[in-house]
């Protein structure tokens, strides 16, 4: 099988174009003033009648701006990618810009370190809107950073004295040898590379399928371990600080600020740069910058007002794009691309799973784990929801190596107490201990580091990733290495990446989805998405899993591989608890069982004995009569 | 502060809150049947403005028959949105990003549009009528300020018996608190929908022409309005009625106040701060309902 990345099939194509774009980069500012100014006049030949060849200093300016927006947005594409949307990028250029002209002018400082000041302040300021910021929800998040870009502009406006107001910050100058619009080119060029490199590295590290894990599906994340907020502070930071350099790069070319340049028809014009292109994709803000920066441009030769002509264009365009590729250019070119593979290469008929190879895989996989020696113990759980006793005052434990099934009818409370033990729900009073640790009053992700694993009644997979994104992300849990490390790819980082790889295959092989390592979760059937959650549980290395109805829709053929799945796990000395309606399958695999009716424990031994208790069978059917045929109970 | 002062700034920081407070009904109403904050409720106030200016200065309409046809207008372009921006954005089953961007969309090419056909510059606003001014106490009192305040009290208690009392109003009710569920008991959950946006946009779009004189006209106002009136909204506790008369009036006394003592440049640092500070101790706003979270 062919060797791939985390990204998957996509990174060939990506690896072509940066290597493209580097080269015509590296050509020089002459040759590309030329070549950018000879597309447009391509583009527009049919409305201007005439193409141009040679170099103007106008174009130079133009591929230097365009470089220092690529920065702006690639760093608002690591922020989208979170599901965070911000309308104020150009606040953080802004305060980028400002820092550089005080830096330069007023401190003298080096252009170098005025450059990373500038950054580090911007990230500063985003890091100090984030904190609180992050908590609200995303529309009034997105309002916050408009305020943002708000408040910004007022306060250059205010500090009249120190910024120069509404006059502008003038005289700001370019670093010693690059003092020139011509030499000052190979600055931006060195700073839009490096940025386009860190961000590629940042998209594919266990932090890029963090930022997605979250945007697709935060419960889902919580329960492996990711909290929600972390992700997108993470990456409102960087995107602030790469707003930030942009406006550092931004002051010296032009020489001069003023605080209208920073005012939100900039912020839109970089959401609409990150989101034509494609959200949380590599290529797509390149080509949304491409793209979108000659419509101010274009329309400025057309209109007398262009402003606004321009603000109907970006209006027309994000209407549209929602339309058409909501997802992106990028995104809707690999969805042709994958039909139009589908067809030239029909699907081979998959080769069914053998039980016992699944036994048999899932066993080695677990081979090695450690086990832990005292299990989940819940005592006397309490939770009422609104005026309904929901989990009235339960005890139960879950031993190391034990399927313990928990039964009742619909609405006796099961998925209650579950969400109680994994913590979506904080118990009103009780205690749950996992391996004699007290997790009452920890949030969900925390009680997964525990080691604490779960699947939910409509499978939580996240959409948009593939399925081996989806069980990497659950390994990486276990990384040594950081940010930085991941940043600049160090051997510790590179090796997590290949061991979490390696990893995810061997998980994904063992449960029977190794045809569909590379494919977006969206190409799976309902029952392959129970298994790829499995999946992911099982590369958590949990010490107790609950599993809420894992049998629900699944195939007999798929029953049969989730019970070899489930009794590999169990010999691996993993504590189980069971929730399930189909019987035979609890008969089959429980190895004790409690009921629950009204929040309480009913019944609680072995299974078959549970079965025949009067108390259950009431709960069941409201009377004592003994079911005619007790295949169909519903557990 | 003297006694006068302090009297006055609290009737101008309830003139402008009134203002606000029904922009936020309006993302209210909205919110409570769609699920969308439609980010293109500022520029319905924006459009009662300047179609406002189009048919009562430039037309010449008399002041009543001007309104009503403003709130026509406008509510036609706000129902217009539905079918335009909220539709496509559900269909592509982008969540946030979907109806956030669609709705941004809608409102920015509301803006430019106005401002191409209309010219970017502010428009002076005939006063509607003469309500006079009183002097009580040394302080002068604006009657026409008041009977904003007035509108928006009136409006609040009209939409919140509408919502209680009349068919569609539960209608409206039950989307609200289960969309499935009142799309299988018949109600005709995506016209409604559409009724919300109309209704949303005629509530804004009849505070816009009603406070043009004294904000005057300008098609530029719409984000700003919008945001302040989201902030109204949030404050107050989305989709509370009652909580966005509250938000916007307590939001018109902040800005006021804030600007009266720190002067203008602080005006919308003041505001975002109490935004995050009231909703980081009460993330549902002030009446606002916390709901349990279930997996």
């Amino acid at each position: 099988m062919e060797r791939l990345t985390s990204a998957g099939r996509r990174s060939r194509g990506t690896l072509i174009a940066a290597v493209v774009t580097v080269l015509i980069l590296a050509s020089g500012p002459d040759l590309v003033a030329r070549l950018t100014g000879f597309v447009t006049s391509l583009v527009t030949a049919p409305v201007t009648g005439e193409v141009v060849l040679e170099a103007n200093r106008f174009e130079v300016r133009n591929v230097e701006m365009m470089l220092i927006y690529l920065v702006a947005a690639l760093g608002l594409n690591l922020l989208f990618q979170t599901g965070v949307i911000s309308i104020g990028q150009s606040a953080s250029v802004l305060v980028g810009a400002y820092t550089m002209a005080f830096c330069t002018v007023d401190f003298e400082l080096p252009f170098w370190l005025s450059l990373i000041v500038s950054m580090v302040v911007a990230g500063i300021v985003g890091l100090v809107l984030g904190l609180p910021g992050l908590r609200l929800g995303t529309f009034t998040f997105v309002m916050v950073t408009i305020g943002y870009v708000y408040v910004a502009v007022d306060m250059v406006l205010h500090f009249r004295k120190q910024t120069g107001g509404g006059d502008g910050f003038a005289n700001i100058p370019k670093p010693g040898r690059f003092d020139t619009l011509e030499s000052y080119y190979w600055v931006i060029v060195i700073a839009a590379v490096l940025t386009f490199v860190v961000i590629r590295n940042i998209l594919k590290s266990p932090m890029g399928r963090e930022g997605k894990a979250v945007e697709s599906n935060t419960v889902a994340a919580a329960s492996l371990g990711i909290r929600e907020y972390m992700p997108k502070l993470r990456a409102f930071v960087l995107a602030s600080a790469l707003g930030g350099l942009a406006g550092a790069l931004y002051a010296p070319l032009m020489t001069f600020v003023a605080p209208e340049a920073f005012a939100i028809n900039l912020s839109i014009l970089f959401v609409l740069m990150v989101l034509l292109g494609g959200r949380g994709t590599l290529l797509g803000p390149l080509i949304g910058v491409v793209i979108v920066y000659r419509i101010p441009l274009a329309v400025e030769e057309v209109t007398d007002q262009p402003g606004d002509v321009s603000l109907f264009v970006y209006g027309a365009v994000l209407l549209l794009s929602v339309h058409f590729v909501p997802r992106g250019l990028m995104s809707g070119y690999w969805a042709l691309r994958d039909r139009i593979r589908a067809r030239r290469t029909p699907e081979e008929e998959p080769t069914p799973v053998e039980a016992a190879e699944v036994h048999e895989r899932v066993a080695e996989l677990l081979a090695d784990w450690p086990r832990n020696e005292a299990g989940l113990v819940v005592a006397g759980a309490k939770k009422h929801l609104g005026g309904v006793k929901a989990v009235d005052g339960v005890d139960l434990a879950v031993e190391p190596g034990q399927v313990h099934a928990l039964i009742g009818p619909n609405g006796s409370g099961k998925t209650t107490f579950l969400n109680v033990i994994s913590g979506y729900l904080q118990a009103d009073e009780g205690s749950v201990r996992l391996a004699g640790r007290e997790l009452i009053g920890t949030r969900p992700e925390q009680r997964a580091r525990a080691g604490l694993g779960r699947t939910f009644q409509t499978p939580s997979v996240f959409d948009g990733m593939s399925c081996l994104e989806n069980v990497m992300t659950a390994i990486d849990i276990r990384r040594r290495a950081s940010l930085p490390e991941f940043v600049i790819r160090t051997g510790r980082a590179r090796r997590h990446e290949r061991e979490a790889y390696d990893e995810a295959v061997a998980i994904l092989t063992a449960v029977g989805l190794e045809r569909h390592v590379e494919r977006d979760v969206a190409q799976l059937t309902s029952g392959e998405r129970r298994f790829l959650e499995l999946a992911r549980v099982i590369a958590l290395r949990p010490q107790v899993v609950l599993l809420d109805e894992p049998a629900a829709g699944l195939r007999s053929g798929e029953i049969e591989l989730l019970e070899a799945a489930l009794r590999a796990i169990r010999g691996a000395g993993v504590g189980i608890l069971l929730v399930e309606h189909h019987v035979d399958f609890v008969m089959r695999i429980a190895d004790v069982a409690t009921v629950i009716d009204f929040g309480q424990v009913i019944a609680h031994g072995d299974p078959r004995a549970v079965r025949q208790e009067p108390e259950v069978i009431e709960a069941y059917f409201g009377s004592a009569e003994p079911p005619s045929h007790q295949g169909e109970v519903h557990a | 502060m003297s006694f006068q002062v302090f009297a006055e700034l609290m009737i101008a920081g309830l003139g402008a809150g009134a203002i606000y407070s029904m922009i936020a009904m309006g993302y209210n109403i909205i919110f409570a049947t769609s699920g969308v904050l439609n980010f293109a409720q500022g520029e319905f106030y924006m459009l009662g403005t300047m179609v406002g200016v189009l048919l009562y200065v430039t037309v010449g309409l008399p002041a009543a028959l001007a309104l009503v046809a403003t709130v026509i207008v406008v509510a036609v372009l706000a129902a217009l949105e539905h079918p335009l921006a909220v539709q496509p954005a559900a269909r592509s089953g982008e969540e946030a990003f979907g109806w956030v961007v669609a709705t941004f969309g809608f409102s920015i090419l509301l803006s430019s549009a106005t401002a191409m056909l209309m010219g970017p510059r502010l428009r002076p606003f005939p006063d509607i009528i003469d309500l006079g001014t009183w002097q009580v106490g040394g302080v002068r009192i604006d009657g026409y300020r008041i009977s904003i305040v007035l509108v928006a009290i009136v409006t609040a208690v009209a939409l919140t018996l509408w919502l209680e009392r009349s068919a569609t109003g539960q209608a409206l009710n039950a989307i609200h608190e289960d969309q499935d569920a009142a799309r299988l008991r018949g109600i005709p959950v995506s016209r409604l929908s559409v009724l919300s946006f109309a209704v949303g946009g005629a509530i804004v779009a009849m505070i816009g022409f009603l406070s043009a004189p004294l904000t005057t006209a300008s098609a530029a106002v719409g984000l700003t309005m919008g945001l302040k009136g989201f902030i109204a909204a949030a404050l107050g506790g989305i989709p509370s009625i009652k909580g966005a008369l509250v938000g916007g009036l307590l939001l018109g006394l902040i800005e006021t106040f804030s600007t009266h003592w720190a002067g203008g440049s602080f005006r919308n640092a003041s505001i975002f701060l109490v935004l995050v500070l009231v909703l980081a101790v009460r993330p549902v706003g002030l009446f606002g309902r916390g709901s349990v979270r279930a997996v």
